[in-house]
């Protein structure tokens, strides 16, 4: 929500749901509690999480362009199509 | 016999925080399993919150689920939601996504083997949340100059703009005195962005751990520096998280 008073934008746990996906990801998979060793899961534990995060870094990139109109989208060309386009 | 604890129908423990008790009134929660919901579990004198989850799903194929979007949107948001109502109750030590145990044996050995560390983070993050803040440049808005009739004049009025996006080298300066600006009120900070740092016009982004005490003193710095740079910059904030930036590094007291 924006609160009228310059260009800011406040999103609160408060409000139910108002997190981008974007914002989840970042606060859930950037550190946490940790408790590991080698009991822990024998796939390398948890840290398959990092393992797989660039690779999800374009598809998660890629798909939020496309559902998300809160992000900022790369300039868009002329509605209406022009000659040679 | 801890050697009779490992779960049997193909089940492991998905762990979500960690309190210093058991409050007295806990929704229920379900957790990133829609199947099973999330439960105490006491061990060592903290109660870890868990729920029993398809080792198929978070243990076999963590990675790869992880790469599929639509998987990763339900469990992360459900994993957050969980936590959230948590800390809507009791002082919570988040876990990170993806925090599984095979065990509760293992569990409860990874608790008592980390007991002091945890201890720590509860005094560190005592009565206070975690803020993400970003803050984007704001691009200039696209108009149409004249009438566009080809995409050669498009792509000409596209160029035209793009000198426009680059900012100038004192605006570093504005950004540092922001940084410095919100340190003064968190009690800590943090690195944070793997995932949306690449969102376009980002340039500032942090984690702060705020004293609830002090969360007036973020929001009228926030507005403060938007009503500055009002059409230059945009600011963004999110909160209040589980302090999951703020947790001990897993290295930290880890008997190897």
């Amino acid at each position: 929500m924006s609160d009228g008073s310059g260009s800011i934008v406040f999103a609160q746990d408060d409000l139910q749901d108002d997190f981008s996906l974007l914002d989840v990801l970042d606060h859930v998979l950037n550190q946490g509690v940790i408790l590991r060793g080698n009991l822990v899961i024998s796939l390398a534990g948890v840290d398959l999480v990092y393992v797989g995060l660039d690779v999800i870094l374009t598809s998660v990139e890629t798909a939020l362009q496309h559902m998300s109109p809160a992000l900022p989208a790369e300039t868009a060309p002329p509605k209406k199509r022009s000659p040679g386009t | 016999m801890a050697g009779k604890l490992k779960l049997d129908n193909g089940k492991v423990l998905y762990l979500y925080g960690v309190t210093e008790s058991r409050p007295a009134n806990v929704p229920t929660m379900i957790g990133v399993d829609p199947l099973a919901v999330v439960e105490p579990l006491e061990s060592d004198g903290v109660t870890c919150w868990i729920s029993r989850v398809a080792a198929s799903d978070f243990e076999e194929n963590l990675a790869k689920n992880m790469e599929n979007l639509e998987w990763l949107a339900e469990a992360s948001v459900a994993h957050q939601r969980a936590i959230s109502a948590l800390a809507r109750e009791i002082e919570v030590l988040p876990a990170r996504f993806g925090t599984v145990f095979r065990t509760e044996a293992s569990l409860r050995k990874h608790v008592r083997g980390r007991a002091s560390i945890l201890k720590q983070d509860f005094e560190r993050v005592k009565g206070a949340d975690e803020w993400g803040v970003k803050v984007f440049e704001i691009e200039p808005v696209v108009r149409a100059v004249g009438k566009i009739r080809s995409g050669k004049e498009y792509l000409k009025a596209k160029a035209a703009l793009l000198p426009k996006r680059r900012r100038p080298a004192q605006d570093n300066g504005e950004l540092a005195e922001f940084e410095q600006a919100l340190k003064q009120i968190a009690a800590e900070t943090a690195a944070i962005g793997n995932v949306s740092s690449g969102q376009r016009g980002l340039t500032f982004q942090t984690s702060l751990l705020v004293k609830r005490a002090n969360r007036a003193r973020l929001e009228s710095v926030l507005k403060k520096f938007a009503a500055d740079w009002a059409e230059a910059r945009r600011i963004e904030c999110t909160g209040p998280w589980p302090p999951y930036s703020f947790m001990s590094r897993p290295d930290a007291g880890q008997n190897r």
